[in-house]
């Protein structure tokens, strides 16, 4: 038989068209599912099929679109209907292919939905293991608005099947994906995952895609698929009709395959007269095959960041090398703390952030997994996942959403063979440090040597030139003052040689005092050299005005706007903490966040800490408490004001020895099991932080076995619950009744907007709050012992 | 049956914040006036991506207040009296899209003030999305109230049908969960009465 995916990179095809309008022409009725009919109405698939085979189709489409195991226990059943359908309508016509049909799973998947990743991938799986079982000739993903769950479908069709699978995502009309992701994101994605076609269907018109398909044309080298609409859907004498007619749409087809699309076919509203007629207006152009492109690039959900001519900062302070109170905040998975560091280099504007929660005490290969997958919820900056353990790398890539960069592999056979392999499978552009086995060359010449042949070692593996990024090493000059001048050098050479180039830029100053004086003026002549990528703190003021400086002066930086933006910005930002200069109990009391953290900071240098919290912060924050509740402050205020005694605080925290520290106050937190809904419980977690008690949050939807497991562990005695929905009230009361059968001496509180007081004395909980500020008094009547 | 559909975007500068209904959410005085929370509701504005999908369809009744809108039986006694025997309904639904997920996500970790407060406005702003779809969706017809899955005795688990009815996963990717909650979390779904 004729090889499919030789076919389809070497010469036009075209898709069948749209199922719904054809089926309901013959009967099927309105709110009846196409698939039904692959049991009841097979003789009629079969007739779709042939009308499409007929009208010049060579990919036959399975009538599977809606079948999947969670809508349907016989799904195995109507998949071996559905195959059974195409098989008899394509008979022996060799010219013709039977794609299964792979539609979205109607479920949105963590952490905007409730389906994991990984359940989404069986789901998915299981459809495709069926499929095969009953023979198919590829596997067609279409109709996916989200890059994660595209994801999830390109893994199970390739992890249960060795079949070519073409992928198809639905954009609007702002040309993104419905979760955000732009073309150039899904190509990064998709070409990394190495499917064999990918493009566009749904949605709308044809009209709508020609400005999709020359961004696809431009930068992906994978075959274009283009199955639009008959147009947008309207009801005329109670029948839907579509906008564009059968001509119409053919002569649309025939620019966008003039633009380089090279499969094409329709969706919703065309039928085979749309696909005949396509056939009619584009047979006569010749096909060209899609060229090579020579992109370096990486992504996230929503966009890609391109490795080019024009610098690229990767963020590296989500690292806990070096810093006391990243290593407590991974021991205590405080994820929020590592989220923050995440979230405040992304507002510094770096492009990239390196992820690295290696240390000896924790799991790393589940942190890091847990870490990825949390920061892409409050960030849409691609990742690079730093970790020299391959189960930390495997885990990360595999549910990351998108295409990272990976940090990183060297010229060690041992380090190839774990790495490449990932890269193959996952997609991926990796940092290649030049060293081996032997140590770190001490010549340009010899990094540049082990750069080729790790290049060449990936090659062997399909990974291309482009997806390797070359770091030649920073070492400090501190110990060889050679060193700065030889890792320039190298920097130029593979410049030379068509590499892109990375440095850690701050190691060339280590042991050396005032670091960033150093780090600034290298990092400037890295640049000079060609550097592509720096891996550098974006808090360091004088790494940014440096870059700044660069892109103003090498005409990357039109009329000077970015620049002119930074620095009137810093100017601002220097304007405002001057004027705003307030003490702490007023910054605490008026909200001010920016303004308590100076403050604090000028405290610090003249009283003790805990001096600090007893004579300014707890005052304030009684004071506040106080208007609050006579209302003559409301919720926003107080919650400024928390925020602002939260920063404070943390400053003060880093001050206290670890003796004097108040670890007497603590409390469990957590929204019962069912209900997702968190942010009373997050108010009543920063007030009891404000107040400087331990608190030990759970999160959301916590079953009870949690906080059982969390009192032993930690000895707190007491607990916080929160529910804000009516139905999940009984899982609060069961929650409390399984505490109180383990523990006689744990006590618990509770709150929740659907809460009252009596109801919470009926479901024995042991005090009750409306708000925020009451449930900090039930936890100091706790401690001082009038409970 | 389906008589007709409907489907459009809403520009972010064509949504009105009702002062009364943000004030309402945010539990200030309805004369509120702070810095933060117009910064808040400025940058929730940027993340903003609004649109609408609905139908107009036949409603058919049958015994004990039970009603048919295409997608099977519903009983609900509240919805019924609502409803005062129209003949046809629309049913839509409106989202403020995902980036607004997103952002509540993000201020979460960051700050806890201006979590609440952006979370409390996105609210409100669901709510006049709503009323600007309704305005569009309804044109000069005249219609009873809103009525919506979860109120009274209309149970949320009508949710998967009503969204599957109005194609709201296809038209703006609105999910439904195992518990009946809808992403993105800023979404309203509506049964409204067409008045004959």
């Amino acid at each position: 038989m004729t090889d499919l995916r030789i076919l389809i990179s070497e010469s036009r095809l075209y898709c069948d068209g749209g199922f719904g309008s054809y089926l309901q022409s013959i009967g099927l009725p309105a709110g009846t599912p196409p698939e039904a009919w692959n049991l009841t109405h097979p003789e009629k698939i079969v007739e779709l099929h042939r009308a499409y085979v007929e009208a010049g189709s060579n990919l036959i489409t399975t009538n599977s679109f809606g079948v999947n195991k969670d809508k349907y226990t016989n799904y195995e059943e109507y998949i071996a209907a559905a195959v059974k359908c195409a098989k008899t309508a394509i008979g022996n016509n060799k010219n013709c292919f039977i794609a299964f049909d792979l539609g979205p799973s109607g479920r949105m998947l963590e952490p905007m939905g409730d389906l994991s990743f990984e359940d989404a991938v069986e789901l998915f799986g299981a459809n495709v293991r069926a499929a095969v079982k009953y023979g198919v000739d590829c596997i067609i993903i279409e109709t996916m608005n989200d890059s994660y769950e595209t994801k999830a479908a390109v893994l199970a069709a390739k992890e249960n099947s060795d079949l070519p699978v073409l992928v198809t995502n639905a954009y609007d009309k702002s040309g993104k994906l419905m979760t955000g992701a732009t073309p150039e994101a899904m190509i990064a994605m998709l070409e990394g995952l190495k499917v064999d076609a990918i493009g566009m269907n749904c949605s709308f018109g044809p009209d709508m895609m020609l400005s999709l398909v020359e961004r696809f044309a431009a930068n992906s080298s994978l075959p274009i698929i283009v199955n639009p609409n008959a147009g947008l859907p309207k009801i005329e004498d109670g029948k839907t009709v579509y906008s564009f007619s059968s001509d119409d749409f053919a002569s649309y087809m025939r620019k966008i395959a003039i633009k380089g699309a090279t499969i094409l076919g329709g969706c919703c509203g065309t039928t085979p007269e749309y696909i005949k007629k396509t056939i009619q207006a584009t047979r006569d152009i010749p096909f060209v095959k899609p060229s090579q492109k020579n992109i370096t690039m990486v992504s996230s959900y929503t966009h890609s960041v391109v490795i080019d001519d024009k610098p690229i900062l990767i963020g590296e302070r989500i690292n806990p090398t070096g810093k006391s109170k990243f290593k407590e905040a991974l021991r205590n998975n405080d994820i929020n703390y590592v989220l923050n560091e995440g979230i405040r280099q992304a507002d510094k504007g770096v492009h990239i952030l390196d992820v690295n929660v290696g240390m000896p005490e924790i799991n790393e290969a589940e942190m890091m997994k847990t870490v990825v997958a949390k920061l892409q919820s409050v960030t849409d900056l691609p990742l690079q996942l730093d970790s020299s353990d391959p189960s930390a790398l495997e885990k990360s890539m595999r549910i990351y959403n998108g295409k990272p960069m990976i940090n990183s592999v060297n010229g060690d056979e041992k380090s190839m063979q774990s790495v490449f392999p990932l890269i193959r499978k996952y997609g991926g552009a990796v940092i290649a440090l030049t060293m081996d086995e032997n140590g770190i060359p001490e010549t340009a010449a010899g990094r540049v040597s082990i750069a080729e042949r790790i290049i060449n070692k990936a090659r062997e593996y399909g990974i291309e030139k482009k997806d390797i990024i070359v770091d030649p090493l920073c070492l400090t000059i501190s110990s060889n003052q050679a060193s700065a001048l030889v890792t320039l050098e190298a920097v130029r050479i593979l410049k030379e040689r068509g590499c892109k180039v990375s440095l850690g830029v701050s190691n060339i100053s280590f042991g050396l005092p005032a670091r960033e004086k150093i780090n600034s003026s290298f990092f400037n002549s890295a640049l000079e050299n060609g550097l592509n990528c720096a891996i550098m703190n974006p808090f360091a003021d004088g790494m940014m005005d440096v870059y700044y400086a660069y892109m103003a002066l090498h005409n990357m930086d039109k009329a000077c706007e970015k620049y002119i933006a930074y620095a009137s910005e810093q100017t601002v930002t220097e304007k405002v903490q001057k004027s705003q200069k307030l003490t702490l109990y007023d910054a605490i009391v008026k909200g001010l966040k920016d303004s308590a953290v100076p403050a604090v900071l000028e405290l610090l240098e003249s009283e003790e800490p805990l001096d600090i919290i007893n004579k300014y912060v707890v005052p304030a924050l009684n004071d506040v408490g106080i208007s609050f509740e006579e209302k003559k402050i409301y919720l926003p205020q107080l919650l400024m004001s928390a925020d602002a005694a939260s920063a404070a605080f943390e400053k003060i925290k880093v001050k206290i020895p670890q003796n004097k520290s108040d670890d007497n106050k603590k409390i469990i937190l957590a929204t019962v099991k069912g209900d997702i809904h968190d942010i009373g419980k997050n108010i009543v977690k920063v007030l009891h932080e404000s107040y400087g008690y331990k608190v030990y949050d759970l999160g959301k939807d916590v079953p009870p076995e949690k906080i059982i497991e969390c009192i032993k562990t930690t000895g707190c005695k007491l607990v916080g619950l929160s529910s804000l929905m009516t139905t999940t009230v009984p899982s609060m009361a069961e929650t409390i009744e399984i505490i109180h059968n383990d523990f006689d001496d744990v006590k618990v509180i509770v709150g929740g907007a659907v809460l009252t007081r009596d109801y919470s004395e009926k479901i024995n909980a042991d005090g009750y709050s409306p708000d925020a500020m009451g449930a900090v008094k039930l936890s100091n009547s706790f401690y001082d012992k009038s409970f | 049956m389906i008589k007709e559909r409907f489907y459009g975007e809403i520009p972010e500068n064509f949504l009105i914040l009702d002062r009364n209904e943000a004030a309402a959410r945010l539990k200030v005085a309805r004369d509120y006036s702070n810095e933060l929370i117009e910064s808040c509701e400025a940058r929730l504005r940027r993340s903003l991506k609004c649109g609408y999908t609905g139908v107009l369809t036949d409603i058919e009744y049958g015994d004990d207040c039970c009603m048919d809108f295409g997608f099977g039986p519903v009983n609900s006694t509240a919805l019924y009296d609502n409803l005062n025997g129209a003949g046809e309904a629309y049913i839509f639904a409106v989202t403020l899209g995902y980036d607004v997920d997103i952002l509540i996500e993000k201020l979460s970790v960051i700050s806890i003030a201006e979590h609440f407060i952006t979370d409390a406005l996105a609210s409100a702003f669901a709510e006049s999305a709503c009323d600007y779809a309704e305005k569009e969706i309804k044109g000069t017809a005249v219609c009873g109230r809103r009525f919506g899955p979860g109120y009274a005795d209309l149970s949320i688990s009508v949710q998967p049908q009503i969204l599957r009815l109005i194609s709201a996963d296809k038209r703006l990717n609105i999910k439904c969960n195992n518990s009946y909650l809808l992403s993105p979390s800023k979404t309203i779904t509506a049964i409204m009465g067409k008045k004959q």
